[in-house]
């Protein structure tokens, strides 16, 4: 529901403009915000006054009003009284309490029906009535999950909810305490470059004003709401492959993920195998830093022995021996194409191994 | 404002892929240094870790006399402007810049003296009540940077900021910012892929390539005496020749031969030279250090060469004309009024005090 802190920006705007103190109190006469602390002890006279036939009241120095939405007592507002006009200031108070409670329980009620729906929470037909008498209709979607590094804070949420403020067909929302929904409403993007700059929006800016390391993972477009649910969990599967295989990168797309997808779908089971076949009984030890780095940068130069040494700053011959070692260590010789592929996808197989066992470590904790 | 430091700086990412190697690098206090380089050079990478979004994997970063390796983003005291900057499109361009300090409880009264300070310096403060929608690209770029000029940051770390403006917003907005490192006295560290806007903005540029540092230097030195191959290419437009020559020495006299034409080196280069008699070196020539200017063919008798123009592109005041000497792709900026035509013969001279050359195996200069 709506914070206290914007019900004491509203109290506080009316009463700059009308130059009178207002207060707001649940009807356990508990004091929810104000522009000042009361004069007496109010708690009575409101728990008294909530119970009451009234919608309005004069109590000593204040005039107390129930705001009610749809019928429903939500608070007691008590206005300082100070002639005539005070009473009419009350009124249109409540007024605009009453419309801000209104307008964010709609936002709730959009939020939640769109939290269902991504997790796939809803029946087709529950969806598609809800939907209808929420006002939300059928569109491109998207669903990009902003990944926080640790536990996100308000920040970064409502630094998410105010960069898509403006469109009333996006929502933002959250599932977890790590990640933030954003479901875009993609009619006027129509490349999936431009999905990407989204993301890369979304990245930069976080990282400019919340400063904490993001990730942005995103499914593909969706036309229909129940579908929206798939996309949901292709972002999320692009961000789970891009944490295993693709550190580097900050922004993932399901629709480029690589050799990624396929490894990642693959049962450990499965996987325990294919190691055992390539190194053997035992996987060797042999993933120091500079052998990594040395296999890496032999790879990123397509198996050129000669260009590898150059950007090593190694000569030849010792690059060939570190070569040679590897050989001997692993069984493969990587300066061939077939063992180099052999021994990359392994490489790729164990970054999956060892992310699905931290899943189940955590899980376990 | 501060200094920086940084100490053998690394990044290595989990699958082995070295993103940054052996970072070394002081920046002094209220220094304009630009990372250049091409794309995947690390140069982003090196900006993320400097601001704390990327984890350091070896190495210290010291900012003023505290490293700060371990110390939280929003503790650094930087403020960062990304190349896919948004504005929040609801806001003016005052809440905008308030944003950030609103988000921060900082008191109202400092907010608005912050921004009305920085929207001065910005020359934004027409502005202030206008909606993003209703700025030019150049406008809103400005408000991007008052973002972060607002929070008064030790240091301002921008990358790329104006890739996505078009060409002739992007040269105005060199200028602007030019004009705002002089204003804010600022330590910037500025990333880039342009090599034009790093030697319009940068007192200092950092050349990256692989992870590596190719070079640190002012711009003028760059350009006039680059280390290695690499930076001899990267920097200047259209970029430097490069022809492969054999080194012949004759008692004091060194030559270097490519095909038919050679050109005497002059004594301050052939000393450099001479230890490489008789191998195969990389000579390079800037395409302004070339012409077929009669005078200035006379006055270089060293290196005169004859050959066929196949390309012309004329540019304004200067002429752009290509051809091929040795079987290798040539190119020659000369004076617009040169008659030469497409398809022409034409003879050309270097000159020689601005020939480079580089060691072939190991591509750095020998020249110097």
């Amino acid at each position: 529901m709506v914070s206290n802190h914007r019900l004491q920006a509203a109290l506080t705007e009316i009463k700059e403009i009308a130059r009178v103190d207002l207060m707001l109190y649940t009807e356990k006469g508990k004091m929810v915000t104000g522009t000042c602390e009361p004069q007496h002890e109010m708690t009575e006279a409101v728990i008294q006054f909530a119970q009451s036939m009234a919608d309005s009241q004069m109590v000593g120095w204040y005039h107390f009003y129930k705001v009610l939405v749809e019928d429903q007592l939500e608070y007691i507002l008590l206005v300082q009284a100070k002639g005539d006009e005070s009473n009419v200031i009350g009124r249109l108070a409540v007024c605009q309490i009453r419309t801000l409670l209104s307008s964010y329980r709609e936002q709730f009620d959009r939020n939640n029906f769109m939290q269902n729906v991504v997790l796939g929470n809803m029946l087709v037909v529950d969806m598609y009535n809800k939907a209808k008498k929420l006002h939300i209709e059928q569109a491109p979607r998207v669903v990009y999950i902003i990944d926080v590094e640790g536990k996100k804070d308000g920040l970064v949420m409502e630094l998410v909810k105010n960069l898509f403020a403006s469109n009333s067909r996006d929502f933002v929302t959250e599932v977890d305490e790590r990640s933030i929904i954003l479901i875009k409403d993609v009619r006027d993007k129509e490349s999936d470059e431009e999905l990407e700059v989204l993301a890369n929006m979304i990245v930069d800016n976080l990282h400019t004003e919340a400063m904490v390391p993001v990730r942005v993972g995103f499914g593909n477009r969706v036309e229909e709401l129940v579908d929206i649910s798939r996309s949901y969990q292709e972002a999320r599967m692009a961000l789970e492959v891009g944490n295993v295989f693709y550190a580097q990168k900050s922004t993932m797309s399901y629709q480029r993920l690589g050799i990624g997808r396929l490894i990642y779908q693959l049962p450990v089971s499965l996987c325990e195998m294919f190691l055992k076949e390539v190194f053997g009984e035992e996987i060797p030890d042999v993933f120091d830093e500079e052998t990594l780095v040395t296999i890496q940068k032999f790879f990123e130069n397509s198996l050129n022995i000669s260009e590898t040494a150059r950007q090593l700053y190694v000569h030849r011959n010792t690059l060939v021996y570190r070569l040679e070692r590897i050989e001997k260590m692993l069984g493969l010789d990587i300066r061939t194409f077939e063992d180099a592929m052999l021994f990359r996808i392994a490489m790729m197989v164990m970054s999956h191994m060892d992310y699905q066992k931290s899943l189940t470590e955590e899980k376990m904790s | 404002m501060a200094s920086l430091s940084l100490k053998h700086i690394k990044k290595v990412y989990p699958n082995g892929f070295e993103a940054v190697k052996d970072f070394c690098l002081e920046v002094e206090d209220k220094e304009f240094i630009i990372f250049v380089g091409p794309s995947g050079c690390g140069k982003s990478t090196t900006l993320r870790m400097i601001a704390g979004l990327e984890e350091i994997s070896d190495g210290e970063l010291w900012i003023d006399d505290k490293m700060v390796n371990d110390v939280e983003p929003k503790d650094r005291d930087i403020a960062m402007v990304f190349q896919n900057y948004a504005l929040y499109p609801h806001m003016t361009v005052f809440d905008n810049m308030a944003f950030g300090l609103k988000l921060r409880k900082v008191p109202k009264a400092e907010i608005k003296a912050k921004v009305e300070d920085a929207a001065r310096i910005l020359d934004l403060e027409k502005l202030l009540d206008r909606k993003p929608k209703a700025l030019s690209g150049g406008q809103r770029q400005r408000v991007a940077m008052g973002r972060a000029i607002v929070r008064e940051p030790k240091v301002f770390l921008m990358d790329e900021p104006l890739s996505n403006l078009d060409a002739k917003l992007r040269v105005q907005m060199r200028s602007e910012i030019a004009a705002l490192h002089q204003r804010l006295g600022a330590t910037i560290i500025y990333v880039t892929h342009d090599q034009t806007e790093a030697m319009t903005l940068g007192t200092r540029i950092v050349v990256l390539k692989d992870g590596d540092i190719m070079q640190v230097d002012s711009p003028q030195t760059l350009y006039n005496e680059p280390d290695n191959l690499f930076v001899a290419g990267f920097i200047g437009s259209p970029q430097m020749n490069f022809l492969d020559a054999e080194v012949v020495v004759n008692g004091d006299s060194v030559t270097l031969k490519f095909g038919e034409n050679s050109v005497v080196l002059p004594e301050s280069k052939a000393k450099a030279v001479k230890p490489y008699a008789g191998k195969t070196v990389i000579l390079g020539i800037r395409p302004e250090d070339i012409s077929d200017y009669p005078r200035f063919v006379s006055e270089h008798p060293e290196c005169v060469c004859k050959t066929k123009v196949t390309g012309y592109e004329l540019l304004g005041s200067e002429v752009l004309l290509y051809y091929s000497l040795n079987d290798t792709a040539m190119t020659a900026k000369v004076d617009s009024s040169t008659p030469a035509r497409l398809g022409d013969e034409i003879t050309i001279a270097f000159d020689v005090a601005k020939i480079h050359v580089f060691d072939k195996e190991t591509e750095q200069t020998i020249t110097h």
